[in-house]
């Protein structure tokens, strides 16, 4: 209950009250400065709290140079940083021919912003066509913060993945052993077996085994897994890995849905991927050594490498759980990824964040540091990093999914990491809180085969 | 109960297809059954918080504000379609849909148990539901991802208080004899705002009041009904009428909780009462009789009696 006495004291005299939660946001959009004859943002690209965004419109705000060309505001209402969005539409909205928002009057101070005069402060566009495009946004847009620029066309439909309001879970599966190195071919949910996963949009999904020659031993390198984003024109983009000795692994994505017409996800929504530290522990830990991170203290722990992968926003999380290391006195220590049921995790100990650039080169040199510290502590002997026997949703790792999963995940529902009833099992987006977000991913996990 | 997880994705691959057919910004509305109410202080009652959810939701979390001065909550009955959750602000106002989300108008989400206890023990509060949309442990998920829209209409309670204290009066016999303990008490469900006690003293209304005043602390009072007549003994005459008018308008002689009196019964009709420092040490009456008056802040009375 929160601040009862200032909402009964603002509806005092009254006894029935009507409100609406919706978006929170309503015309006019303030986060355009006046462009033309526009006073406010025509449309506005809004990132809920739950991530989810929508594209809202103001329909008193026509083109700004009154012909067809449009302001378009960002707000950042979620709680991660937005690099960037892939926008499209069935008209030329990339196809600018010089009538930004920076070659009108008036115009916003600091004129202009890039080299097309469309951009705002900040903002550089990518176009793969004269319909669809990447906007990026320099260091981001925070959460609460926001963000315009300018886009050709009037009275547009604007797409951006996810907007319709569907988000669909599906697991990676079948992808074995990391050996023989190459391309894998997992099962991608109710999209079958492949060895990569096209989206409408041309984003491209793929999980490989490699390794290579350690130049300075001459020896071959432990190869690892890599679960790589592909974005539309783009270059393959490391999304997760796993950096751990024998690591035991899980991975799901989600998508806007099924084209019927294609078979394919409309795009890709977010991505995870989990490798646990199963076997004997890696000290120093690859992981959060990439990151600058001493865990020294807190050795011997048994380490979750986590990334969830945003394609909306191009935000790449990476986190790293410290367990307590087989708790059960006298029980037998669980040593590799198939020890049936058992799991070899106590308590939390704690939760580090390595940091969130966007994808790009600064995670690619992330990913590149890791791969060297695994290979450093690796020996000829390590076994191979496998498939989790135990599925996302089995959340009390039972080799069952059943009601007692819902019971394991109902105990942790409204936690937070830090609180004794946290359990990071239940946080399958790890957003770091067990919240409807995961509920909802949890049942749609749940039911698939 | 164990789920057989093929029944599970009918449902969800039903109410997938339902919600994806429907707006994810379908409004889903938010009431009370009763809307609004009349309730006795001090009294429990429960109310339903209803949604019409008009596409599937799996779950739901709320806040909940009400008057805490007039109302408190004494627990939080779920639903019956809903498990209980965890809310992190501590409402207890989060349930779950498992295995199948649920819909329909009416959906009971939490049944609300009350008690009219606070210290403002009358009046109205307002029952006002809520979602803080940046909260994801709150509102009304949907199956594929989204949350939908909601409407609240506020609840009412009104409180009032028609019950009397609960009064009792004793007049206890303690060593030496004749004395006797006065003893008086009230409760009530609100809260007692007047209690008094009064040893009975009959009429003399017109009555001769003679005075005889002498130096001493103690003070006396004799009425006497076959002569009409009172006589005053004190050191002022003036506080002597006033005594007497107080227990002319009492009917009596205020007496305090606890207070010891020494209680003479005779056959003779004449009163004689006793002071010391102004408070009723003695009586001497045909008729001995102790009156307790208690009245509570909504001018409900209660009188009870005690006598020898």
């Amino acid at each position: 209950m929160k601040n009862w006495r200032r909402i009964l004291q603002g509806i005092a005299g009254l006894w029935l009250v009507v409100t609406t939660a919706a978006v929170g946001q309503s015309p006019p959009f303030t986060q355009c400065p006046p462009v033309g004859v526009d006073s406010s943002c025509a449309k506005l690209i809004v990132f809920k709290p739950n991530g989810k965004p929508v594209v809202l419109t103001d329909p008193s705000q026509g083109p700004y140079d009154q012909i067809e060309d449009t302001l378009i505001g960002v707000q950042n209402n979620s709680n991660q940083t937005v690099f960037s969005i892939s926008l499209s539409s069935d008209t030329d909205i990339f196809g600018f021919d010089g009538d930004g928002l920076c070659d009108v009057s008036p115009h916003p101070a600091g004129c202009s912003f890039g080299p097309t005069g469309y951009e705002g402060p900040g903002v550089s566009f990518a176009a793969q066509s004269a319909l669809a495009g990447t906007v990026t946004f320099a260091n981001g847009i925070a959460p609460g913060d926001h963000a315009y620029f300018s886009l050709e066309e009037a009275n547009f439909t604007l797409n951006l993945c996810g907007d319709n309001g569907t988000k669909i879970p599906e697991s990676i599966t079948n992808f074995g052993t990391c050996g023989p190195e190459g391309v894998k071919t997992p099962t991608w949910g109710s999209f079958g077996v492949s060895t990569e996963l096209v989206s409408d949009l041309g984003e491209k999904l793929e999980l490989r085994c490699e390794g290579g020659i350690n130049p300075n031993t001459g020896l071959p390198f432990l190869p690892s897994f890599h679960l790589y984003y592909t974005p539309p024109g783009g270059t393959p983009l490391r999304i997760g890995t796993c950096p751990f000795k024998a690591g035991c692994n899980n991975g799901w994505f989600s998508h806007a849905g099924k084209n019927p017409a294609t078979g394919k996800p409309r795009c890709f929504i977010e991505t995870y991927w989990r490798s646990r530290d199963y076997g004997t522990n890696d000290v120093p830990n690859p992981w959060t050594k990439a990151a600058g991170v001493d865990t020294t203290a807190h050795e011997p722990v048994l380490d979750w490498a986590v990334t969830t992968y945003n394609a909306v926003t191009n935000n790449l999380a990476k986190l790293d759980y410290e367990f307590q290391y087989n708790p059960a006195s006298g029980a037998p220590p669980v040593t590799t990824c198939s020890s049936g049921g058992l799991r070899p995790e106590g308590a939390l100990v704690r939760t580090l964040d390595l940091g969130d650039p966007p994808l790009g080169p600064d995670t690619e040199a992330f990913f590149d540091r890791v791969f060297a510290n695994l290979q450093a502590i690796a020996t000829p002997n390590d076994g191979p990093m496998v498939e989790a026997p135990i599925a996302t949703a089995d959340i009390n790792s039972d080799g069952a999914r059943d009601s007692g999963d819902f019971a394991t995940f109902r105990a942790a529902f409204g936690s937070c990491a830090g609180s004794a009833s946290f359990n990071p099992v239940a946080d399958i987006d790890g957003d770091g809180c067990v919240t409807f977000l995961d509920y909802q991913l949890f049942l749609q996990l749940f039911s698939q085969p | 109960m164990k789920i057989d997880r093929a029944t599970l994705l009918v449902g969800l691959v039903l109410t997938a297809l339902a919600a994806s057919a429907a707006s994810a910004q379908t409004t889903v509305n938010v009431h009370f059954n009763p809307q609004s109410s009349t309730i006795s202080a001090g009294s429990s009652f429960t109310v339903q918080l209803l949604a019409d959810l008009p596409t599937p939701v799996v779950g739901w979390g709320l806040d909940l504000a009400y008057d805490t001065s007039l109302l408190s909550l004494q627990s939080v009955e779920m639903g019956p379609q809903w498990f209980a959750a965890t809310a992190a602000d501590g409402d207890g106002l989060a349930g779950l849909a498992f295995p199948a989300p649920v819909s329909g108008q009416s959906t009971i989400l939490p049944i609300l148990h009350f008690r009219a206890n606070g210290t403002a023990c009358t009046g109205t509060s307002s029952l006002v539901a809520s979602f803080t949309p940046s909260d994801l442990r709150e509102g009304f998920p949907l199956p594929l991802g989204d949350f939908a829209d909601a409407s609240f209409m506020n609840g009412m309670v009104t409180v009032t208080d028609s019950l009397a204290p609960a009064v009792s009066a004793a007049l206890t016999a303690v060593a030496p004899v004749p004395s006797y303990r006065v003893s008086f008490n009230a409760t009530d469900n609100c809260s007692v705002s007047a209690l008094s006690g009064i040893m009975n003293v009959a009429s003399f209304s017109g009555f001769r009041v003679d005075f005889a005043l002498g130096a001493g602390k103690t003070s006396s009072i004799e009425i006497d009904p076959k002569k009409q007549r009172v006589s005053l003994k004190g050191a002022s005459e003036t506080e002597m009428r006033s005594r007497l008018a107080q227990i002319a308008a009492a009917g009596g002689v205020s007496v305090a909780n606890g207070q010891v009196l020494a209680l003479t019964q005779a056959t003779d009709p004449v009163v004689k009462l006793t002071f010391q420092n102004g408070q009723l040490t003695a009586m001497q009456a045909s008729q001995l009789g102790l009156t307790v008056k208690a009245s509570d802040s909504s001018g409900n009375v209660a009188v009870a009696t005690s006598s020898l």
